[in-house]
Parts: structure tokens; C-alpha cells; sequence
């Protein structure tokens, strides 16, 4: 295995390593808020679900962003590097600037951008696009209509019990669960991105061949690797952010925690099952919001979901242009 | 009479699940066909508690 292979990979691990770090806030912030769980025990608890989702979830995704976004036999090292270094810059422009924007969508933009400046248009595959462009609108609308159904399942389940005490107890515990289960999502769909980028990486370079179905397969070397990195930048990351995020955006009471971990959860499975890269971050703050429905449109913040939608539009074509260009040099070099 | 936001905005979610259906790959439709049906459920429900005068949503619950 040659250095630029090594060192490619190494940027694709960083890059899961701060997907971890940044993402954990999501699935943490409301067991920490409704102090389930104080911050080390919480980041402790995300990072052994994120590392645990490779023992569930099969490569779906990993297989989507090696096979079905970019023609894999235009690639080259300096393409995927371009690609890696274009999500990176994009999530930390964005980062900067407040822009909750999706490492996932981040990276295909990347990877697109870098290989139309190589190859031209042709480079892109038209069906992965679209089925990865349909579920950006599809995943936050799912998680908000689960959360809105379950938190009006526990109203009705509930609305006559007068024991709040032991009622919010139980709504605690089960929040362990929700929390547990929206971290297996996120570990299973976020670091099959990193594992589909390094499987591509390997086929480029002949390190692996395709199989009969056409796809890369993916090693499990591969698989341990991400889910650590993505397990580490969970745990590194997570209690720094989740001070501010469990205040600030998702402060929810048990029973309204555990209706939206649930139901970003559910959302989660069905998109890794299927093979389909969706924003843990967007599925979240829908879910999020679907809870506040149940109170009144009012008692939602607008303002965090309108900036999703800004978050939708600008973030593949934000990647796509970074990488674009930072693919330049490398076209004149050849 | 006059529904209220709650409803009308379940429609939208509904409406913008079936305007999906077509960009959505084959193998993914049952999804915007199922999510359009809950949501025009919620719609239909929510609309039915307006008219009957118990509308207006909840004070307590998920946010604190």
C-alpha cells in the first residue's frame, strides 16, 4: 500500500473521527438535559452503541457511496482526496458559521465536485443522486411524523395516570434505550460514508476487486476502523458540545426525549437497512420538532429548522464547489 | 369556518410526500405512500378536534 494511500486514509478516519465529535451532541443532549446521565456517562454510552452498529447493520451504505454516486473507474487518489478535503472544509466553514449541515451530504457533494472536474459530468450517477437528493426532504419529514405519532401515543397512553413521579422514571429509563438506539443509527449509517470512501480508495488503487454484483465490497478491517474512529470522536467530542445543545436546542422532558430519539432512530434503521445515506443531524431536529408540534406550531423553533432547509439546499453544491477546485491543481499537474 | 395551522400544516407534509412520489426510486414509493397516509391522518384528526371545539393543542407535554 503506497504513502498517499495511507495518508488518504488517514484523512477519511479524521473525517469520521469529527463526524463523531460534532454528531454525538444529537443522540446525547436530552439524556444529559433530563439528567439521565451526567456528560462521561452519556458521551461513554453513545460511543459503545456508535462502535457496536457494525455487529447489526450490514454495508448498504458504505456499498451506496463506493458504487452509486460516482463512476468508480474514473476515480483516482487525487480525486477522493479532493473529495475528502471539500466535506472537511465544508463542515468547518459551516461549523464556523452555525449552519447545521450534514457531514453525509457534505461528502457526496465532495466527492462529485472532485470527480466533474476530472471526468465531466459523466462522472455522476444519476439514480444514486436522486435516491440520496429524494431522502435530504424525505429523512427529517419521517423523524417528525414518528415523533409527532409516538409523543401522541404516550399523551394518549397516559393522560390519565397521576403519578408523574414514577411516570417520569420510567420515561427516564426508556430514554437510555432511545438514546442507545439513536447512536446504533448513527454509528451504522455515518461510518459506512467513511467505509465506502476508503473501500473506493482500495479499488482505485487494486487493492480490492469488484464483485459479481458489480459493488465493492468492504473489508472488515474496514468496518473496525471507521466504527472506532467514529466510537473515538464520540467520545473525545461529545461532552465538550453537549453543554450548549442540551439547553439550547433540545430541551425536552423525558417522555418528549425518548418520542424523538425513537423516532430518528426508526428512521435510522430504515435508511441503513436500505442502503441510503441520510443526515443523522436533520433526522434528529425533525424528530425534535414533531415532539413540539404536539403542543402547538408555536412551541416550535422555527428559526433552528429554517435554517435545515438553508442547510438542504446549500450544502451538496457548497461541497461540490470546494472540491471542484481543489481538484484544479491536481488537473494541471497531469 | 376556519381550520387552524396544526392541521394545514400535516396537509403540507402529506401533500409534499405524494409530490415526492415521482422523483422517489420505485423501491422507496410504499415509504411516500405510507408517510403521505399518517400524515393526512393527523391532518383528518386534527381537523375534526378544531371543528368539535377541543382544538388548540396541549400545554404541557414534550418541551419543557
Amino acid at each position: 500500500m503506497s504513502l498517499a494511500v495511507v495518508l488518504i486514509i488517514a484523512v477519511a478516519l479524521s473525517f469520521d473521527f469529527f463526524n463523531g465529535f460534532h454528531d454525538a451532541a444529537n443522540s446525547i443532549a436530552t439524556v444529559v438535559s433530563t439528567r439521565v446521565l451526567t456528560p462521561r456517562q452519556a458521551v461513554a454510552w453513545a460511543a459503545i452503541f456508535n462502535f457496536v452498529a457494525f455487529l447489526i447493520f450490514g454495508t448498504h451504505v458504505a456499498k451506496t457511496i463506493a458504487s452509486d454516486v460516482v463512476n468508480s473507474d474514473l476515480l483516482t487518489n487525487a480525486v477522493i482526496f479532493s473529495g475528502l478535503l471539500g466535506a472537511i472544509a465544508w463542515d468547518v466553514l459551516t461549523w464556523y458559521v452555525g449552519l447545521p449541515t450534514s457531514s453525509s451530504h457534505a461528502l457526496v457533494g465532495g466527492l462529485a465536485g472532485a470527480a466533474v472536474a476530472k471526468s465531466g459530468w459523466a462522472a455522476l450517477i444519476g439514480s444514486g443522486f436522486q435516491k440520496i437528493a429524494v431522502f435530504i426532504v424525505m429523512s427529517p419529514l419521517i423523524g417528525l411524523l414518528l415523533a409527532f405519532t409516538i409523543m401522541t401515543g404516550i399523551y394518549w397512553a397516559f393522560h390519565k395516570y397521576r403519578k408523574v413521579d414514577k411516570l417520569n422514571r420510567g420515561f427516564r429509563r426508556g430514554q437510555l434505550l432511545s438514546a442507545a438506539a439513536f447512536s446504533l443509527g448513527h454509528g451504522g449509517n455515518d461510518a459506512q460514508k467513511t467505509m465506502g470512501v476508503i473501500a473506493v480508495l482500495l479499488f482505485v488503487n487494486g487493492h480490492l476487486a469488484k464483485a459479481a454484483d458489480g459493488t465493492i465490497p468492504i473489508p472488515l478491517w474496514i468496518v473496525l476502523s471507521a466504527h472506532t474512529a467514529i466510537g473515538l470522536g464520540t467520545l473525545f467530542g461529545g461532552w465538550r458540545i453537549v453543554h450548549t445543545m442540551g439547553s439550547r436546542i433540545t430541551k425536552l422532558q423525558p417522555a418528549g426525549g425518548m418520542a424523538a430519539e425513537t423516532a430518528a432512530a426508526i428512521t435510522l434503521f430504515f435508511a441503513t437497512y436500505s442502503g441510503v445515506p441520510v443526515s443523522t443531524t436533520h433526522t434528529i431536529t425533525g424528530a425534535i420538532v414533531g415532539v413540539g408540534t404536539t403542543q402547538r406550531l408555536s412551541a416550535v423553533r422555527w428559526g433552528v429548522a429554517s435554517r435545515v432547509v438553508w442547510a438542504w439546499v446549500l450544502t451538496i453544491p457548497g461541497a461540490f464547489l470546494i472540491s471542484y477546485f481543489a481538484y484544479l491543481p491536481f488537473r494541471a499537474l497531469s | 369556518m376556519r381550520l387552524g395551522r396544526r392541521p394545514l400544516f400535516f396537509l403540507g407534509v402529506s401533500i409534499t410526500f405524494l409530490a415526492l412520489l415521482v422523483p422517489t426510486p420505485e423501491e422507496f414509493r410504499r415509504v411516500n405512500l405510507v408517510m403521505a397516509g399518517l400524515a393526512a391522518f393527523w391532518f383528518v384528526l386534527l381537523a375534526i378536534e378544531e371543528v368539535s371545539g377541543r382544538g388548540g393543542g396541549t400545554d404541557e407535554g414534550g418541551r419543557a
